[in-house]
């Protein structure tokens, strides 16, 4: 093992696995592509084989505090795995281990519940993926008959809310539009119920950076959040601490990079590690991003090295196009884009849709207006 | 009708004065089978692809198209080119009254040299690159393939030289393997083309940068031999300004890379389309010139957007600093890495020594 594989092995305090690999929703923008990786079985023996390896292999419970994190498709879809995993690591492994996990919300049965509140303080936040209001969240987030899930993550929300008081901010809400809802307007819809119906403070919205933005898409953002801004007074009268999401991002995002690779690792149900969860299960990218086994302990140095090249250098490729644009003047670290994504959707992991910098460009010109015009 | 950004984009990069280059890469069929190839994977002798007829005309008319007007040039790419000489003849006849097209340019290994007189003479557009090693080289870094018997007439290339002043050139490529013979074989073919004033301008010495090519043991002899190959030039008058010299003078190309890659669409014999010829893997074609506008500008456009200099360890490298990084070759770093952007040490090693210690020095 070389150099800079040895820095990345020993930087790493949190192992996210693969704990469930099934789903009740198809998604329409899931980046797991293949529904193959959303019908498989995954049993304890399974995933304690490689938690164990894996907390072996990086010596992450060495560490002051570390991370296992279950991933999916669904972790509820096998919770009774997942929880008997990270009760074991919780109580047998040293040092302080944490979670997180990000759910669809579609069931919260009573021991996930009971389960929430006795490790209360082992979680790191729990998120739920919600789109917006019915209209928004039932366009994309489907389930297999193609019937919505709204009214169920709705009532799921509801339960939290009211059975685990104590997790206060660390549920969270996770909306994600796709160029295709941007045309149909979801993004105010979106915006617009989070901030006057959830009454969040802050707008969860998010906008998918894998796929190219058509010139209808750009300008139907332009509009949405042109509309925002004649109701901002409206809106902020329903709740005072109001703000839009892609603002906040736009203005306070300081670190660019994500944990991938530098505090974290996916480690798959064959030992296979990768920086983070997206190659486990898109297979056009996932030679590229194998970067060792925990099982037989073998590391791919070429891997780690192109692996950290391209997500450390990847968005300073862009910066021919850099120079006039005013994202670039207000907060570049704001134009990040997964590193991951961008093998997916060029071909080459140094790039990006190009579109999504239009899209970054209506957000940072709206977002200078409102300044200008003293709303912000 | 709106058109995305990514194809306004590359439409605008196209249209540019400084993108002239349209590459018809003809056929990859050749005689020889040299050891830096990287064409000779798709080369199956006479069962090779070979373009047709219809696609060289598709070809010049969506590029002419897209160029709005300006001139510019045409390439064949082969394999060996002259082996299709009808083709050769048949995009030399389509270009020669066409005000569009400025020249022809064939990049030959000169062993199909029957009719390369008669077509100088009839179509002054037409110009030529023989990629020759020279008599040192030519038997080991460029050994011909069993089923060909054919001789390499050296007198024979440099007379047409001669005879056709400023439309013949010759490119070797400086090869590790043979690097202790670089300065006997520059003087070789400087005292060929017997013409001091024009060396700099016909002789483009070109270092390999394959993978796994260059150490610092090789790096070293070819430093010592340029040295003696400068001594040699400044005692003969030999200028060494001319950008092909540029293995003598700073790189300073304002392009991203500085080969082609970024002024040139590279159409293949199926009329597929690829950042450049060497790159011509699955993941990176991004259309066939038949299916314009339908291609997929996110897969081209990062190439033509792409700066050598422009990564964290570039910009803090002192040769970069001073825009002096010749770069690397996309295609061999792809090769090496299964990433197109990311320096080759060995090429780094290479650029680093030739920029402080030939140019600078």
């Amino acid at each position: 093992m070389n150099k800079i594989s040895s820095l990345m092995i020993n930087s790493i305090s949190s192992i996210q696995i693969p704990m469930s690999l099934q789903c009740q929703l198809r998604c329409k923008y899931c980046y797991i592509r293949d529904n193959n990786y959303k019908i498989i079985p995954v049993d304890y023996d399974s995933i304690f084989k490689v938690m164990q390896s894996a907390v072996e292999f990086f010596k992450i419970t060495s560490k002051e505090t570390s991370a296992i994190i279950p991933w999916g498709a669904e972790p509820l879809c096998n919770w009774q795995n997942i929880e008997k995993s990270l009760r074991y690591a919780f109580t047998q492994y040293p040092g302080f281990v944490q979670t997180a996990w990000s759910t669809n919300g579609l069931i919260a049965p009573t021991k996930y519940l009971d389960f929430i509140n006795e490790f209360i303080d082992r979680i790191i936040y729990v998120q739920i993926s919600l789109d917006g209001p019915e209209e928004v969240h039932d366009y994309s987030r489907v389930h297999r008959d193609g019937s919505g899930s709204f009214r169920q993550v709705m009532k799921t929300v509801e339960t939290m809310y009211n059975k685990c008081p104590n997790l206060g901010n660390k549920l969270i809400f996770k909306a994600t539009l796709s160029p295709e809802q941007l045309t149909l307007h979801h993004f105010y819809k979106s915006v617009h119920f989070f901030l006057t119906e959830m009454k969040l403070p802050l707008d969860p919205t998010s906008l998918v950076m894998d796929t190219p933005y058509s010139p209808e898409a750009i300008k139907a953002l332009k509009e949405d959040l042109d509309r925002l801004k004649e109701e901002w007074s409206e809106i902020k009268a329903i709740n005072k601490d109001a703000t839009i999401g892609l603002f906040y991002k736009l203005e306070n995002h300081q670190n660019p990079y994500c944990s991938a690779c530098s505090t974290q690792v996916e480690v798959d149900l064959d030992g296979n590690f990768y920086p983070c969860h997206a190659p486990v299960t898109a297979n056009n990218i996932k030679k590229y991003f194998c970067l060792g086994n925990v099982f037989t302990k073998i590391v791919n140095d070429k891997a780690i090295y192109r692996t950290l090249y391209g997500k450390y250098n990847a968005n300073l490729i862009r910066s021919p196009l850099c120079n006039s644009c005013c994202v670039n003047t207000i907060n570049p670290t704001f134009c990040y884009i997964c590193f991951t994504d961008s093998l997916i959707s060029t071909h080459n992991v140094s790039f990006f849709p190009l579109s999504t910098c239009k899209v970054k460009q209506v957000i940072g010109n709206s977002f200078l207006e409102w300044k200008n015009d003293n709303i912000l | 009708m709106t058109i995305s950004y990514e194809q306004e984009l590359y439409e605008n990069i196209i249209s540019n004065q400084l993108f002239g280059g349209l590459e018809l890469v003809v056929s990859p069929r050749c005689n020889l089978e040299c050891v830096y190839c990287y064409m000779k994977k798709y080369n199956k002798l006479d069962s090779s692809p070979i373009i047709s007829k219809t696609t060289i005309d598709k070809s010049i008319e969506v590029f002419s198209k897209l160029k709005k007007g300006q001139s510019y040039s045409i390439e064949a790419f082969g394999g060996e080119p002259f082996i299709q000489t009808d083709l050769i003849e048949y995009i030399l006849q389509k270009t020669k009254n066409n005000e569009q097209i400025s020249y022809v340019l064939i990049p030959s290994n000169g062993y199909y040299t029957n009719n390369v007189e008669s077509l100088l003479t009839e179509y002054p557009k037409l110009q030529i690159s023989f990629s020759i090693d020279g008599i040192y080289n030519e038997h080991i870094n460029r050994p011909k393939h069993p089923t060909c018997n054919k001789e390499l007439d050296y007198d024979y290339l440099f007379r047409l030289y001669k005879q056709f002043p400023k439309r013949i050139g010759f490119h070797p490529m400086i090869y590790s393997k043979t690097v202790e013979n670089t300065y006997k074989t520059a003087v070789w073919f400087a005292e060929n083309m017997n013409n001091p004033n024009d060396v700099e301008n016909s002789l483009y010495l070109l270092p390999v940068r394959n993978p796994k090519n260059w150490d610092s043991n090789t790096i070293h002899i070819l430093i010592d031999e340029l040295h003696k190959f400068k001594n040699y030039c400044e005692e003969n008058h030999i200028s060494m300004n001319s950008t092909k010299f540029n293995i003598f003078r700073t790189v300073g190309c304002p392009r991203g890379t500085t080969c082609s890659l970024q002024t040139t669409l590279s159409v293949n014999w199926d009329g597929d389309l690829y950042p450049c010829h060497r790159l011509m893997y699955p993941e990176f074609k991004y259309g066939n010139i038949y299916t314009y506008p339908k291609w997929d500008f996110n897969v081209i456009l990062p190439f033509y957007l792409y700066h050598r200099g422009n990564s964290f360890l570039c910009q803090s490298c002192s040769i970069q600093n001073k825009n002096n990084c010749a770069g690397g070759c996309l295609g061999a770093q792809y090769e090496y890495w299964g990433d197109p952007f990311i320096p080759i040490k060995d090429t780094c090693l290479l650029n680093q020594k030739l920029a402080t210690e030939v140019v600078d020095a």
